[in-house]
């Protein structure tokens, strides 16, 4: 190389130095802020179920353990009225069997906002509570199996709890099913719920591409507070399937 | 679909007024300028998108990879076609091209790594 070409040479050389650090600066910038995106997602996803799992333990304690005294107080009370006219009577009798009806709701509010079974007897029993309870309710056939004892911590049973609840609510409300078949294993150190219907189905991809509704959106995020993989297979006839994998 | 199409016209034109004997500069300046910005906008999406470890994504390593070897491509390029009219060695044209080639080496290691992290068939069994 001529003196000129050698300044050219290092003229270019100094250009692809230059473009590199500008590469490697917006690389790593890039990466940092993805993390720390990552990180305040997460942290924003968890402080809301949190909050939203507070609540409803509140709630539910509040309405089992104040309103539920007072209420069959109330019935106690109205049984002793001493009366002997028809009228009276059956009209206590009455507002006894009324005061029974809102006393049962109560306690199945209580229970779907947090079950008894789920705090005490852990996710398996809660779960199969939950079956046979949707069972009566809404008649669809479903089928619960776990086959192995499962030791997890409280906001994990909560999780997948909750999981399993929007599933079944799903199923009933849009997928016309005759059938939903409920999972749960764990093999190497990984937990996988495993769900799946033969109703009507839908195009996955298509509904995540338009607007991929509340309860979607709340299977991924509880999915992603337990650092765990969410994967839906559906397609238009051919059912809906759910498999939520996450370590434990 | 548009834009293969422009690309293809502006590939026929560029070969019809310079020749296809000769090395078709500008056209590859122009597709280096397309693939990077096509693969910035992927990788900020990634970024924005992600809800996993960055690094354990294989598009990351391929847009990370395309970014590098095309900027380069654009700087070689660009100093050849800008030295063109002139008459330069033999040794200096072959200089600008090791830049490539080291280019190229980085960028066949990002996509190893690409494929290293190419997402594994979940093993997933129907219920039914």
């Amino acid at each position: 190389m001529d003196p000129a070409e050698k300044e050219y040479f290092n003229a270019v050389l100094i250009v692809v130095i230059v473009v590199g650090i500008i590469l490697l600066y917006f690389v790593i910038t890039a990466i940092r802020y993805q993390r720390r995106s990552l990180r305040l997602h997460k942290e924003k996803i968890q402080a809301e179920i949190d909050t939203l799992e507070n609540e409803r333990k509140r709630i539910a304690s509040d309405l089992h353990d104040e309103l539920g005294p007072l209420l069959s107080a109330v019935k106690l009370q109205i049984n002793n009225l001493e009366t002997t006219e028809t009228n009276d009577m059956q009209l206590i009798e009455k507002s006894s069997r009324h005061i029974d009806v809102i006393i049962k709701k109560l306690r199945e509010i209580s229970n779907d906002l947090m079950p008894n079974t789920l705090l005490r007897k852990g996710l398996k029993k809660a779960i199969e509570e939950f079956i046979s309870n949707s069972q009566e309710d809404y008649k669809l056939p479903v089928k619960f199996i776990c086959e192995q004892e499962l030791q997890l911590d409280q906001n994990r049973e909560i999780n997948l709890y909750r999981i399993v609840q929007e599933v079944v609510h799903n199923t009933v409300k849009h997928a016309k099913a005759s059938m939903l078949i409920i999972k749960i294993s764990i093999q190497d150190n990984r937990l996988f719920l495993m769900t799946a219907d033969n109703g009507v189905g839908f195009d996955y991809f298509l509904k995540i591409r338009d607007n991929m509704g509340l309860g979607l959106r709340n299977l991924q995020s509880r999915t992603e507070v337990m650092g765990g993989e969410f994967t839906c297979i559906s397609e238009p006839g051919k059912g809906v399937a759910y498999t939520i994998e996450i370590p434990v | 679909m548009t834009i293969i199409v422009f690309f293809f016209l502006l590939w026929l034109s560029t070969l019809f007024i310079r020749g296809y004997a000769k090395s078709n500069l500008s056209f590859y300046i122009v597709y280096s300028f397309v693939l990077i910005f096509f693969s910035i906008s992927s990788f900020n999406r990634m970024v924005v998108n992600d809800r996993k470890n960055i690094f354990t994504n294989a598009r990351f390593w391929i847009c990370l990879g395309i970014i590098i070897f095309y900027t380069y491509f654009i700087v070689v390029n660009t100093a050849r076609l800008s030295v063109l009219r002139s008459k330069v060695s033999r040794h200096f044209i072959d200089s600008l091209f090791e830049i490539n080639i080291y280019s190229n080496l980085l960028v066949n290691l990002l996509y190893v790594m690409a494929v290293i992290w190419i997402p594994r068939k979940k093993n997933i069994s129907t219920l039914f």
